[in-house]
């Protein structure tokens, strides 16, 4: 147990460097953002009053109010966040690639530890959820701020406040990262857990067996897929779920997919992998 | 200790920063306004079957979906995953889901529905668009005995559907054990020329057949003429009901907007029982009651606004005649929008403070629950909020249901 | 004692290992003699658990677990610490992981090989590397090591002193596998040579025995047995 958190820690502490300039970027680009877009809407607002000689009350029957939706839209606010998430998403791959690619081979040090194989593939795993969840709390304790700075930017008279849930609802990019109910960020991140396993086990059909593994991995991808939409799939097929009937089955099948996955990607690493 | 910095840092602001929002997400919805309904008159048991299906916004910033049932406020986010995850289900598909789980499975069109006492019945059209455009439709059918639970499911070609681009099932009935399926239909044209129709079809539920295709109304027309079918609201859609009403009504649309101005209108009744389809006399029941009005296999209900008062108008189905006539105790405003139901032998009538442009008077809801006949008045009260800062919030009805 | 029984393994259809056996013993050094791409390191990779293959292989009659890592370790040619670590977080790394650690040993071969701890890994030498790499293996209070091609690429000075470790007491009573190519520096520290070609055992032989009842050296044989 002791060694699994050690080998968390030290994923992260070697993704350290990535980690805070992602953070940094996102805390830059967003609050430029907030500044900026906010600088631009009211630029905009004004001309349009002068153009067409509306007072601000007459403005904002016409057009509406100035809500953050406008910034949460914009490219510098959700260019970090698609950032971020393409450079975790690559990570899952180079988390396992690096090791045996990078300049050093660590995968013997990692594969000769005095560990089992499956706390160094739930390390991986772990280090990286974990990493997402860091940038999501991120994410959710400077809206807050970005809000407040937005809404003393934009006069009272033009503002149409948002709160934090409802830019999170009115967003979807942010509803997405950001569930708006705890169920639901549980079935999501689970969901993301899922597919995080999947992959990694996909990895080690590659790291087993190569070009063949490659086929082997895509496959079970592939299978993976078809039996998690299975009842989904089946509708089609013109059979009728209820949806709470819909929900346990992939629930289930969601469960015993990411057990299989684990206990087959460590399994790989353990007796199949070559180094 | 220093070397585990970076990681105690994250685990604390994950845990921290998304444990403090879901409970402040959890929190926020305890402290929404609930709308509860105060009784000026009558007994508040009368509120019981009564929910409203509302929304609470606030200048378009905030919109959260609510239900008022049995005078008890519940937020979309005050219910659990799974029930979200149903949705807002009309309570008599919920009773029919619960007592006959297996026949309900993929059905949840009420219109589709027809029940009696020993039959559940069930009639829709399935129907998908090939690539060239043409439309390819099966009726999907089933058919219940209650007594012995013994279910009867098949799926037959719908006749002539090469001439049918868009099909809609509005009244399923079960006449001497056959289905009787009477649909809405734009027919397939390659000119200006629109053709609707009002379809009748009888199926053979033993030796699954569609025995007929009775065309009961078929009107053509090119722009910018313009021809509607419309139904009175049926309040009790998967009764037993032997008579339907259905409105012609021929119009002109306007070159620059899309109001059409009538032209020429008839309503017209059709008994399953009879078979016969006829052209409702000038009378009591007038066209404009019977398109406006709610019918529930019985009875046709008109609501009209009389010199500053409601008035509910009872109409026989099969005689056509007034069978009573009876004033609302409640102040009638043009500004207002109603929302009204009919059940239990009673009218449900609810001022929605919300005028006809859909914006919002700030004006509480007001209910008001009389007797059909007599026009009694058995209960009415209106909306109070438990909270006093909930002012620039707005309770939008979306509509009322009685159990 | 380190038992491979009939260990096999194949690439595709070309075949590494044919029915290797072997033992090596505690407190002898082993030496594995073939030319390149013969198995050498395969055959070490297999008992380090690091390559699937047929076949049976027992440490101390046991199979191998998570826990022989504390009794077995092997030191690859190449470095296996991460490039931007300095030696110091490499020992820091080795002794968070590894109970049979011992931090003496490790500052004895530091001050023995002279590596300082605040170089980076990336910028060591190709022998100190090859020093580092030897420095954390053998600081393990383990049974057996395992080194692939210690010699190989190093220049000579290095060389000279990587063989005193050897004839040092920093190995005197564990078991040590030894993969190699070039005899010549350590032909006089090796009990027992085990010659490998395509994948199978050629000869197996006691060097003090050979060269008691033979007369003959390692040197020899490899010339008997490879140019025949």
């Amino acid at each position: 147990m002791m060694r699994y958190i050690k080998l968390v820690n030290f994923e992260i502490n070697r993704f350290s460097k990535i980690y805070l300039s992602l953070l940094l970027i996102t805390l830059v680009s967003q609050f430029a953002g907030v500044i900026i877009v906010t600088k631009s809407l009211l630029n905009d607002a004004r001309d349009i009053m002068k153009e067409e000689r509306l007072s601000e009350a007459a403005y904002i029957t016409n057009y509406g109010g100035i809500d953050f939706n406008h910034i949460a839209n914009s490219l510098l606010f959700v260019g970090p966040i698609a950032l971020s998430a393409v450079a975790l998403i690559f990570y899952i791959f180079l988390i396992w690639y690096r090791d045996w690619f990078g300049k050093n081979t660590f995968i013997y040090r990692l594969l000769i530890l005095p560990t089992s194989r499956l706390s160094i593939y739930l390390s991986k795993a772990t280090s990286i959820f974990l990493m997402v969840l860091g940038l999501i709390a991120f994410q959710i304790i400077i809206l807050p701020m970005e809000n407040a700075l937005f809404n003393s930017n934009v006069p009272e008279a033009l503002l149409s406040e948002m709160s934090i849930s409802t830019i999170t609802i009115a967003n979807p990019i942010l509803s997405l990262i950001i569930p708006s109910t705890f169920t639901q960020f549980l079935i999501s991140y689970g969901i993301g857990l899922m597919i995080m396993s999947i992959l990694f086990t996909a990895i080690m059909f590659e790291r087993s067996f190569r070009i063949k593994g490659i086929i082997m991995g895509l496959l079970y991808c592939g299978i993976a897929a078809v039996l998690f939409l299975a009842p989904v799939l089946m509708e089609i097929g013109n059979f009728y779920f209820y949806p709470n009937e819909l929900f346990g089955m992939m629930l289930a099948i969601g469960i015993i997919l990411t057990g299989l996955s684990v206990w087959l990607g460590a399994w790989l690493l353990k007796n199949r992998v070559t180094v | 200790m220093k070397r585990y910095l970076c990681s105690i840092i994250i685990g604390m602001v994950v845990i921290l920063s998304i444990g403090t929002y879901y409970v402040k997400v959890a929190s926020s919805a305890s402290s929404l306004p609930k709308y509860t309904f105060k009784t000026l008159e009558g007994s508040d048991k009368e509120l019981d079957p009564v929910i409203i299906n509302a929304t609470l916004q606030n200048g378009g910033a905030f919109y959260e979906p609510l239900t008022i049932e049995s005078n008890t406020t519940t937020y979309a986010s005050e219910r659990s995953y799974l029930e979200n995850l149903t949705g807002r289900q009309d309570h008599l598909i919920e009773r029919l889901v619960k007592e006959h789980r297996s026949f309900m499975r993929g059905k949840d069109s009420i219109s589709s529905l027809y029940e009696d006492d020993d039959f559940l019945a069930y009639a829709w059209v399935n129907s998908e668009y090939t690539k060239s455009g043409n439309m390819e439709a099966k009726f999907d059918i089933g058919l219940l005995e209650k007594k012995d639970e013994e279910e009867t499911s098949f799926q037959i070609e719908l006749p002539n559907q090469e001439r049918i681009m868009n099909i809609d099932v509005r009244d399923v009935q079960l006449v001497h054990s056959k289905i009787q399926v009477l649909t809405m239909i734009d027919v397939n044209s390659n000119n200006e020329k629109q053709t609707k129709e009002v379809h009748l079809y009888t199926i053979d539920v033993a030796n699954k057949k569609v025995l007929s295709d009775k065309t009961l109304v078929s009107e053509t027309f090119t722009d910018p003429n313009q021809v509607d079918f419309e139904m009175p609201i049926d309040v009790a859609p998967s009764q037993p009901n032997s008579m339907v009403f259905i409105s012609v009504n021929k119009g002109v649309n306007h070159e620059d907007g899309f109001k059409e101005k009538l032209k020429e209108s008839k309503l017209l009744s059709y008994n399953y029982e009879t078979e016969k389809l006829e052209t409702v006399k000038k009378g009591p029941l007038s066209l404009d009651v019977a398109r406006s009005g709610y019918a529930d296999g019985k009875n046709l209900y008109a609501v009209e606004m009389k010199s500053g008062k409601y008035r509910i108008k009872t109409f026989d189905l099969s005689s056509q005649t007034l069978t009573s006539d009876t004033e609302l105790d409640i102040a009638a405003n043009k500004e207002e929008q109603y929302t009204a139901a009919f059940k239990n032998g009673r009218v449900y009538f609810l001022l929605n403070g919300m005028n006809q442009e859909g914006l919002f008077t700030y004006q509480p809801a007001k209910l008001l629950i009389a007797d059909i006949k007599t026009g009694k008045t058995l209960y009415k009260g209106e909306t109070v909020i438990n909270k006093k800062n909930s002012k620039s919030f707005e309770l939008y009805i979306e509509d009322l249901e009685i159990k | 004692m380190i038992e491979v029984k009939k260990i096999s393994k194949n690439y595709g259809r070309k075949k590494i290992l044919d029915d290797v056996s072997f033992t090596a013993n505690k407190g002898e050094v082993t030496c594995l003699i073939g030319i390149n791409g013969v198995g050498k390191t395969t055959t070490l990779k297999a008992i380090m658990g690091l390559t699937p293959y047929k076949g049976e292989i027992l440490i101390d009659d046991q199979k191998m677990t998570k826990d022989s890592y504390e009794k077995i370790t092997f030191i690859p040619d190449a470095p296996t610490m991460l490039p931007q670590m300095t030696i110091k977080q490499a020992m820091v790394f080795m002794s968070d992981f590894y109970t049979s650690w011992n931090p003496e040993r490790a500052n004895q071969l530091m001050g023995f090989f002279k590596l300082k701890e605040e170089n980076r890994i990336s910028e060591l030498s190709k022998g100190n590397t090859a020093k580092l790499n030897l420095m954390l293996g053998l600081s393990l209070d383990v049974d057996y090591v395992l080194m692939d091609e210690p010699f190989s690429g190093i220049d000579m000075f290095s060389r000279e002193q990587i063989a005193d470790v050897f004839a040092s007491h920093l190995i005197e009573d564990r078991g040590v596998i030894i993969t190699t190519h070039e005899i010549g520096d350590i032909e006089h520290l090796i009990d027992k040579v085990i010659l490998l070609d395509n994948g199978s055992v050629l000869k197996e032989f006691n060097t003090e025995e050979m060269r008691e009842e033979e007369g003959k050296s390692v040197v020899d044989v490899m010339r008997e047995v490879y140019q025949s």
